[in-house]
């Protein structure tokens, strides 16, 4: 077969493939790496105006507030980062540390009594309930085949109810000062809780950029069809993505329940979406694929330190809900406008 | 035969298997007593009704242990005294955390706090905390690090706010607690709401209105479970009516202090039960949420009482809905007025608990106002 004599044009300087793209893609390449920037421009441009208009601001102890203010959330964000990787969600995450933290809690109140109890066994019983809560989600979803969506709503609502009904809805005091001091002590000047988001987000990274199953996650979220043709174990994929997940909830709340020195099966109700829009903020696509851990925690210190400025400039509390929300949304819409040329609806 | 095929009918066979189970095992009255203040011994009144006797015992013990029973036996005994009084000259910064905004009540604790420190020429920063107590917590901690001068809470649960509570002590923060208090920890004053006080009140009032009937049933809607002035509110409404003997409470659901959730167990209540007489919210919200239910069902001759002494329930009571209510006052005023004495230098009282004010159509009549 012939070509034709004329010289075939140079591929456009847009996305990588050379289907025509359906959506509008404003610039290609540099303005997607623009994009991965967005949290960390965010971040500073909020940084530079609280500065200046927020009081206290950038005292030592507020900096130390918002790190620690944070850490619960990003760490639970670690999670479930993984879990939109695969193109899942995880809506049960605040009931899973409300239960969590209570049977923690009711440990430790029923073992002084008999034993004596030991804050090293109640981190483990944490880890352990939020592990098992993970995996009843994993199980839902890829052996019962119901959508991640309406899975852990089921369980949002299911171990929410299991919560009440251990504690009879009271929360239960903690008189475990080694337990607490997981929540509120330092070492030197860095709080606890940070110092185990850092090894949070280390394991996560490690997951994800070291191991096979973090390329398989990736692969997985991008295209899950493909994945399996290609001889991935799709379910094994998302049964460890939800499990992790629920690890990363039972580690949230040992650092929330020594927080609060109380079991709180009232608490952590909308946590999940917390924990949601910071992953989503920093960079991760909802349809799975695409996004980084360094994002997810940029994501959740723009969050955190948006409602910190703003509660220190004494703006009423309901312009922080809107300005969040709007925060959210312009996240996605970049997010949208960039990937545009890519895959297209 | 595919186990994914009857895996869902394993599971809900599980499921019921459990529920009965659990519904006949769980204690639904269970008291924090672990949790809450040591029990004092308390003399057992039952009025000469020796079949409640025990019923009795156990709510005259969890009333001890309440915090509101004992801050209005403490009420005004105690004072205290700012150590560092700020001087005249310098202005003073007040923070309030409300625990929400989701009741009208709150809404109007915190109007009645700007306007007081408005009046008195102190700044007063409301911040709510969306009913989560860890947000509360943050805007404490926030709040402690922007340097104010004294805080004011109402606290979103009775546990979870001790540890910042250290560090506003830490701090020499004087903070002060309006309408719901902790036990526990070393506030400069609570000012209680008398949420025991206002259940006896209308409980003793509901007893002289049945007097002469026989086994009179009662159904109850109670407020938000875990919640100590829910448990004060209903136990203290309650030892009337079992002490006199002609009461028999058929039912109690938990409301939320919210007319939605309130109609709906009220729903259900009168559903289970066809011959109720007398429907008790524990807030006006709840016996509002009652009203809506019997209209809906179509029921008729069912009293309703509630407390709070809110404007939609003075309007049920005049056209006749409800019997009775309690004036339940906001007291973000006068905890302003007290945070700005302590921090000049004057004496506060450790606990004040105020009084309140039954009310009735005939009381509406002669020009009672509602609360809120």
């Amino acid at each position: 077969m012939t070509t034709t004599s004329a010289p075939l044009k140079p591929p456009e300087s847009g996305p990588a493939n050379t289907s025509r793209p359906r959506g509008r893609v404003l610039g290609g390449p540099r303005l997607r790496q623009l994009a991965q920037l967005g949290p960390v421009v965010a971040l500073v441009l909020l940084a530079a105006v609280f500065a200046v208009s927020a009081p206290n601001f950038t005292s030592s102890a507020n900096l130390t507030n918002v790190l620690q203010q944070v850490s619960i959330t990003a760490i639970a964000a670690v999670g479930a980062t993984v879990v939109i990787l695969v193109a899942g969600i995880d809506l049960s995450v605040g009931s899973v540390v409300a239960l969590t933290g209570s049977i923690a809690a009711l440990y430790l109140q029923h073992a002084i009594l008999s034993t004596g109890a030991s804050a090293a066994v109640a981190v483990l019983l944490s880890l352990v309930v939020g592990t098992a809560c993970g995996f009843l989600n994993g199980v839902l979803i890829t052996f019962c085949r119901v959508p991640a969506f309406i899975a852990t709503l089921a369980t949002l609502t299911a171990l929410r109810g299991i919560a009440l009904l251990v504690t009879n809805s009271y929360p239960i005091s903690i008189n475990n000062s080694a337990f607490t001091q997981i929540g509120i002590g330092k070492v030197g000047a860095v709080p606890i809780p940070v110092i185990i988001m850092a090894v949070t987000f280390a394991v996560g990274y490690v997951i994800l950029h070291r191991l096979k199953i973090g390329r398989r996650i990736y692969a997985v979220g991008g295209n899950r069809e493909a994945a399996r043709l290609s001889g991935i174990r799709v379910s094994r994929v998302l049964l460890f993505a939800f499990t992790f997940a629920g690890l990363c909830a039972g580690v949230a709340s040992v650092i929330l329940t020594a927080k609060l020195s109380s079991g709180q099966p009232a608490g952590a109700v909308g946590f999940e979406l917390d924990v949601i829009a910071a992953v989503v903020v920093g960079g991760t696509s909802l349809f799975g694929g695409r996004g980084r851990l360094a994002g997810t925690f940029l994501g959740a210190l723009v969050i955190a330190v948006l409602g910190n400025g703003l509660t220190l400039m004494n703006v009423p509390f309901y312009w922080q809900q809107i300005v969040t929300g709007a925060v959210v949304v312009v996240a996605v819409v970049l997010d949208r406008v960039t990937r545009g040329g890519e895959s297209g609806e | 035969m595919k186990i994914r095929n009857i895996l869902p009918i394993l599971v809900c066979t599980t499921c019921a298997v459990a529920m009965t189970a659990c519904s006949s095992s769980v204690n639904n009255n269970a008291d924090p007593s672990d949790t809450a203040a040591p029990a004092t011994n308390v003399e057992v009144n039952d009025g000469g009704c020796t079949e409640n006797h025990d019923q009795i015992a156990k709510l005259q013990s969890d009333l001890s242990k309440n915090l509101y029973g004992i801050a209005a036996a403490e009420s005004g005994k105690e004072e205290r005294t700012n150590p560092n009084p700020i001087p005249e000259s310098d202005p003073i910064k007040i923070t309030f955390s409300v625990e929400g905004l989701s009741h009208p009540f709150l809404v109007k604790q915190k109007q009645l706090a700007e306007e007081t420190g408005k009046r008195l020429g102190a700044q007063v920063n409301v911040i709510s905390a969306n009913d989560d107590v860890n947000q509360q917590f943050n805007d404490i901690q926030t709040a402690i690090a922007q340097g104010t001068d004294a805080l004011m809470m109402m606290p979103a649960t009775t546990q979870g706010l001790d540890a910042v509570l250290k560090q506003a002590e830490a701090a020499q923060i004087p903070y002060f607690f309006s309408q719901k208090g902790m036990l526990g920890v070393e506030p400069a004053s609570q000012v209680l709401a008398p949420y025991s006080n206002e259940g006896q009140q209308l409980g003793e009032w509901v007893v002289e209105h049945y007097k002469g009937q026989e086994d009179v049933k009662v159904a109850i809607i109670s407020g938000i479970p875990g919640d100590q002035s829910s448990d004060a509110r209903v136990n203290s409404f309650l030892l009337p009516l079992l002490r006199s003997c002609n009461f028999n409470v058929v039912a109690n659901q938990p409301g939320n202090y919210r007319r939605g959730d309130s109609e709906k167990a009220a729903q259900n209540m009168l559903a289970a039960n066809p011959d109720i007489d007398l429907l008790f919210g524990a807030n006006d919200e709840a016996a509002l949420g009652g009203i809506a239910a019997l209209k809906s069902s179509g029921r008729q001759g069912v009293d309703v009482v509630g407390l709070d002494g809110q404007t939609d329930m003075f309007a049920a009571i005049q056209s006749g809905q409800a019997l009775a209510t309690v004036i339940h006052k906001p007291t973000a005023g006068i905890v302003v007025e007290e945070a700005v004495d302590y921090l000049r230098g004057k004496p506060v009282p450790e606990y004040r608990v105020l009084d309140e004010d039954l009310v009735t159509k005939e009381t509406i009549e002669t020009g009672a106002q509602p609360a809120f």
